[in-house]
């Protein structure tokens, strides 16, 4: 996996503002996977699901940032992932988001167990203390199953964060994602830092 | 149960009391036609002995024996003989009398020719200090002593009044005893009976697999005896003749059919025939025949669901198939309610609490892994309709509520808002094969769960795959948490554990071979099909189903269908509870006919038979059911035990029975752990020997 720590600044506009400074390869990645994710999903032999995807949106257009995959693929591990967080602001309203990118890392298929129907889950902690999680509040099936991820097949989990705490109270200042596939034994990215006006 | 006497004992008050009971004792020897002489064809002669009751073989002199009109007094051994006594009729009386004894007398059955040696015992009258008569006054009469003036009993009885006769050796009192721990078993083999009563409207779509069933009843009139050796019959019938019974025919070794001859009740005639001499045993002549052409279902992969005979389901069929009008509620991704193997079933209104779709689309929208249709087909899946699987409940009707969808789960307060639609909308039993993080506390859910607890809702989760400790909502106490084990009844290797698992259920692993999961109807890849999965997703429709059965049967408090799934389960791991099996495998035959353990019968038989300890009951202690004899001789013993499952006062098909061998010690108690099995299951020597200690 990737060591560094992105600190993610608010590099885009709204979408009636500025255009994004920069446009590259990542969003061809990102949308294809996206593409991916909805035709193939991920089943395998058995027709298991595919892989359960969260992509909530906030007010306003969502123009999620991509996982380096190139970067993560790098590292010794049959799945690859990798987080990315980009802020949207639209009229005052912020909101992140979270994606999640998965990819088998080799050449060929590789599988991981889920123990429940719960494949990924999105973490904030802040000064050391766990501030909010996606799957609080959750529930799942109960049906253990392995899924397949393909080489060149980025699948994508996303979420829209408010920047809340868990009772709902705004954050400020540095805030650390996390973000992993809860397979068995989990698979987790590397931290992303925020930090939250 | 035969009681045998102690040793030889000498007279004494107290054991004229306890011979008060007694008749006499007549041992009648030689008399299956031995050419002795004595008489002609319509004569016979009678000779014998009379002796005190209780003692070492003393005589009675003086003794006058009366028979067809003639006497004859016993000498000072005892002894005498009548001969040439004319038969008169298949019965004759014959009294005998003796100053200090209770008069007594004797119905034998001559024959022309026949030479009858008897030996007679006289009961001393009591308030005699010995058989030398009352109080001493008759003893010049009958030469019998000076008598029992002080009544102790320990000076008299003797004639020449010259030594004491020793007192009467106590029943002997033993410290040992007996602590069975009673305990339950599933089926197992789907083959074992494994026959269904099926209503008429599900027989009319496939022709289904036939099992005979059978059942022994009692032919009036007839008998099965065992006599102490092996005679020709007409010898049998000539000493009998007058006895209302007739040998039919030798059966095998020394057992013989024998009917009644004549009028007369059956009870009266069997207590007739087993006061007949030479007879060992009786037991009444059954008729075993059909009394009903069962089923198999003729599902395609009935085969290949294992874990239903694993918890003796296919058995239970024996009692019930389950009613459509018991309601399961499925809290779940949904259903899809085309399956082929769905069509048909009673899918009542459902109701959808996830935000994706609408308030009243229940349909699941997965394109593979439709898990609430996996559920359901656990429960209710079409049975015998010659397709697909076969669902626990034959008829059910099942109520879809859809609380998370297939891509991204659910919330809490779905669940919720589920489980008090479900309890407010009929539902008998609610099925939960979903969790949340234990430490996520919701007042809300808890307060329906609760809620539909009070409504006599019966609640079943799964307990979870973490390997840890049991989620929520199985972990609620009105929840009935349900662990998962493989198809070798090993706890799974992802199953929860913890104080709250109550109970586990097949939930599969297919980490060796997708077979070794569950089945169940699905969707692969945009197709319904069947699937093979693992989890205790899996587990909880097993015992939710089970449920569904026991309400069919008339079972339906809520606290009592808990309270029999606990103590009917089958006891793995540590004994009594544990945390990784929690009460044990569910048994679904077990549950529906109420075979609770502290049902049984538990008694100790000793080697040779002729003692019986018991029966007891066991008593509840924790989880288990323990049965206590006191007072048991030392030595090795049979221990045994059953239930009447099928309540029709026989041990046969259908009831539980085991029986092991026990080390009884002097002075202790000696534990064992007594498995009762279905009766077709147990091996033929098992029944055997059942058979013989329960009919004792």
């Amino acid at each position: 996996m990737p060591t560094r720590a992105k600190t993610v600044k608010n590099t885009y506009g709204t979408a009636r503002g500025r255009r994004a400074a920069w446009v590259d390869w990542r969003w061809i990645v990102l949308l294809g996977g996206i593409s991916a994710l909805l035709v193939f999903a991920g089943q395998d032999a058995t027709g298991t699901p595919p892989l359960g995807t969260e992509a909530t949106a906030a007010t306003g257009t969502s123009k999620g940032p991509a996982p380096d995959m190139d970067q993560a693929r790098s590292q010794d591990q049959a799945v690859a992932v990798d987080l990315a967080v980009e802020v949207v602001d639209t009229g005052g309203q912020r909101a992140y988001v979270l994606v999640l990118g998965a990819m088998a890392s080799g050449l060929d298929d590789a599988a991981l167990t889920f123990r429940s129907g719960q494949a990924f889950d999105f973490v904030a902690v802040q000064d050391g203390r766990e501030v909010w999680r996606w799957s609080a509040g959750r529930v799942f099936h109960q049906a253990v199953t392995k899924r397949r991820f393909r080489p060149r097949e980025l699948v994508v989990f996303a979420h829209v964060w408010d920047g809340r705490d868990a009772a709902g109270n705004p954050l400020t200042g540095p805030v650390e994602i996390r973000a992993m596939l809860t397979s068995d034994p989990p698979v987790a990215t590397e931290p992303v830092v925020l930090d939250l006006p | 149960m035969k009681l045998v006497s102690s040793a030889a004992t000498t007279r004494s008050r107290r054991w004229f009391r306890y011979a008060a009971w007694l008749l006499l004792t007549v041992l009648v020897t030689g008399c299956f036609g031995s050419p002795l002489g004595g008489g002609t064809g319509t004569t016979f002669s009678l000779q014998g002995t009379v002796l005190v009751e209780g003692s070492d073989g003393t005589p009675v002199p003086g003794a006058v024996i009366r028979a067809a009109g003639r006497e004859a007094t016993t000498g000072q051994d005892g002894t005498f003989a009548l001969e040439d006594l004319p038969v008169q009729g298949q019965t004759m009386t014959v009294t005998v009398t003796a100053p200090g004894y209770e008069p007594a007398t004797v119905a034998i059955h001559p024959s022309g020719g026949a030479n009858l040696l008897v030996t007679i015992v006289l009961v001393p009258n009591e308030d005699d200090g010995g058989s030398s008569g009352n109080d001493g006054e008759q003893g010049e009469d009958g030469g019998t002593g000076p008598g029992g003036d002080d009544g102790d009993g320990g000076d008299g009885g003797n004639r020449d009044d010259e030594s004491p006769e020793p007192r009467p050796e106590p029943e002997p009192v033993y410290r040992g005893a007996v602590e069975a721990n009673v305990r339950l078993v599933n089926v197992g083999n789907p083959q074992v009976a494994a026959a269904a009563v099926v209503p008429q409207e599900l027989l009319s779509r496939h022709a289904a697999r036939t099992v005979t069933r059978t059942t022994a009843e009692a032919v009036p009139g007839e008998w099965i005896v065992q006599l102490n050796g092996e005679y020709p019959v007409q010898a049998i019938n000539t000493m009998w003749t007058d006895a209302g019974v007739r040998v039919v025919e030798r059966l095998a070794d020394n057992f013989y059919l024998v009917a009644a001859d004549g009028a007369g009740s059956s009870v009266e005639t069997e207590l007739r025939l087993a006061q007949l001499p030479n007879v060992v045993s009786i037991e009444p002549n059954k008729r075993v025949q059909p009394v009903a052409v069962s089923y198999l279902p003729n599902d395609t992969y009935f085969d290949r669901q294992w874990s239903l005979p694993l918890v003796s389901i296919p058995y239970a069929w024996n009692i019930t198939t389950g009613s459509r009008d018991v309601v399961v509620a499925v809290l779940d991704t949904g259903i899809l309610p085309n399956h082929p193997d769905l069509q048909g079933v009673n899918i009542i209104s459902g109701r959808n609490f996830a935000s994706d779709q609408s308030a009243t689309n229940y349909t699941d929208d997965a394109t593979s892994l439709s898990h609430g249709t996996m559920v359901a087909g656990i429960i209710g899946a079409m049975t015998n309709n010659g397709q697909g699987i076969a669902g626990i409940n034959w008829s059910v009707s099942i109520m879809p509520v859809r609380v998370m969808s297939s891509r991204s789960g659910g919330t809490v307060a779905a669940v919720g808002q589920g489980i008090r639609w479900a309890a407010d909308n009929g539902a008998h039993v609610i099925n939960m094969s979903l969790a949340w993080d234990a430490t996520y506390n919701d007042t809300f859910v808890n307060q329906q769960i609760e809620y539909a607890a009070s409504k006599g809702v019966v609640l079943v989760a799964g307990a979870g795959n973490d390997s840890g400790r049991v989620t929520m909502p199985a972990a609620h106490p009105d929840v009935i948490a349900v662990g998962a084990v493989d198809r070798n009844k090993r706890v799974a290797w992802y199953s929860n554990y913890g104080s709250q698992l109550e109970l586990v259920a097949p939930g599969g692993d297919t980490r060796s071979s997708q077979a070794n999961g569950i089945l169940s109807t699905d969707i692969v890849s945009r197709r319904l099909s069947y699937s093979y999965q693992q989890g205790t997703s899996f587990a909880s429709p097993h015992v939710a189903g089970i449920v569904a059965l026991m309400y069919s049967a008339g079972i339906t408090d809520a606290n009592e269908i808990r309270e029999l799934l606990r103590h009917t389960a089958e006891d793995l791991g540590a004994p009594g509870f544990d945390n990784y099996y929690g009460y044990g495998l569910v048994n679904a035959y077990a549950a529906v006919t109420g075979s609770d353990p502290i049902k049984a019968q538990v008694a100790v038989a000793s080697a040779d038979g002729t003692r019986i300890w018991g029966p007891v009951t066991p008593l509840r202690s924790g989880a288990r059911a323990l049965a206590r004899l006191e007072g048991v001789a030392p030595g090795e013993h049979t221990l045994f035990a059953w239930i009447d499952a099928v309540p029709d006062g026989m041990l046969g098909d259908g009831d539980f029975a085991g029986v092991t061998q026990v080390e009884v010690p002097e002075d202790g108690t000696v534990t064992a752990d007594l498995v009762l099995a279905v009766w077709e299951t147990l091996s033929a020597q098992d029944r055997a020997r059942l058979s013989a200690l329960a009919n004792r």
